[in-house]
């Protein structure tokens, strides 16, 4: 007897993510919540953002804003800390994708967006949201991410954005399944 | 700063140059990258890269601190030859940030900005909107990374 046919698997397609266990994408989930203190806001920008209305109190207070403001900079590496302290490496085997590079190797970000500023003492909700994932051809067990960073406001006001690509484990992916992991980690 | 009218498109600054070292590496890694290829020299030997090597959150970040170590020069210069100063504003963000090489303990990079576009601002007359292309290129040459930005430049008026 031959031939039953298959039709191929379309890349991208609902039913390859099935078939590799890939997360649906589209689902918000929070990293943590952040304080920005204005001490460790000064810490930051005088080391690596040292323009005057990011170090200088006085010269915020004459600014537009009113107040000093924290370094859009220092939002987009607390997105990444929390978004890094969000994958857990303990237990893969040393070789393993997850343990060389739990949250990822980046290849960079567009559309970054600081919309509204961060004052002292603000509290910032940090999440992500996952746009696109494919297992890379090249490398087994390994993904080529494409998602979205966000920072709002308790209130939801958004504070900024933007779109990080990587390459991840793939088995990282699959974790993020868990719709409600948005409150495991809040 | 210059004025929004005294900058020429094609105009390329060199921000300063910065030789990344191990320990300032490890450091910045440990508080926001906190991966082990970032913060641990023998397991960064077993990673893709062979070798530890910067966060690229490190790299861009300091492309921020020669922008604005090299403004605050020279407008002190402006003000001590009695010129005014003129004033950039806050950036609204930046575009397409690629990280194209690694960068190793003991890279040297060297950052720079080039004025590419120049717009006037309708909603605030008194500025004008600068885009630029700003990168990082190290010892041997090759570009490490680079991305363009927007920000908001004063019109001598």
């Amino acid at each position: 007897m031959c031939c039953t046919s298959v039709s191929p698997i379309e890349p991208g397609s609902d039913e390859e993510r099935d078939l590799i266990g890939l997360p649906q994408t589209g689902v918000r989930r929070e990293t943590g919540r952040f304080v920005f203190t204005e001490q460790e806001m000064l810490r930051f920008s005088r080391q690596y953002d040292p323009l005057p209305f990011h170090v200088d109190p006085e010269a915020g207070r004459q600014s537009q804003y009113g107040q000093l403001i924290g370094s859009g900079w220092h939002t987009m590496a607390v997105w990444m800390k929390l978004f890094v302290g969000a994958h857990d490496a303990s237990g893969f085997p040393p070789d393993s994708p997850e343990a060389i590079s739990p949250a990822g190797i980046g290849f960079g970000f567009k559309d970054l967006r600081w919309i509204v500023p961060v004052f002292p003492g603000d509290e910032i909700v940090f999440s992500t949201i996952l746009d696109e994932v494919r297992a890379s051809a090249n490398r087994p067990g390994w993904a080529v991410f494409r998602r979205q960073a966000l920072a709002a406001r308790p209130e939801g006001e958004e504070v900024m954005h933007f779109v990080l690509t990587y390459l991840g484990p793939l088995a990282t992916a699959i974790e993020y399944r868990a719709p409600d992991a948005a409150t495991a980690r809040a | 700063m210059k004025f929004f009218e005294d900058i020429e498109i094609g105009e390329r600054r060199v921000l300063g140059h910065h030789t990344f070292a191990q320990d300032e590496m490890i450091a910045f890694a440990r508080k926001f990258d906190f991966q082990p290829f970032h913060v641990d020299p023998e397991a960064a030997k077993r990673s893709l890269y062979g070798a530890l090597v910067a966060s690229g959150w490190l790299t861009s970040a300091t492309w921020m601190r020669y922008f604005a170590e090299l403004n605050a020069r020279e407008a002190e210069a402006q003000r001590a030859r009695g010129e005014r100063v003129a004033a950039f504003g806050p950036s609204p963000g930046f575009e397409n940030m690629q990280w194209l090489k690694p960068v190793y303990a003991g890279d040297t990079v060297t950052y720079a900005s080039e004025a590419r576009e120049k717009t006037a601002s309708r909603s605030r007359p008194q500025w004008g909107i600068l885009r630029t292309y700003n990168s990082g290129t190290n010892q041997h040459g090759d570009l490490v990374l680079d991305f363009e930005s927007i920000v908001f430049v004063e019109r001598r008026t």
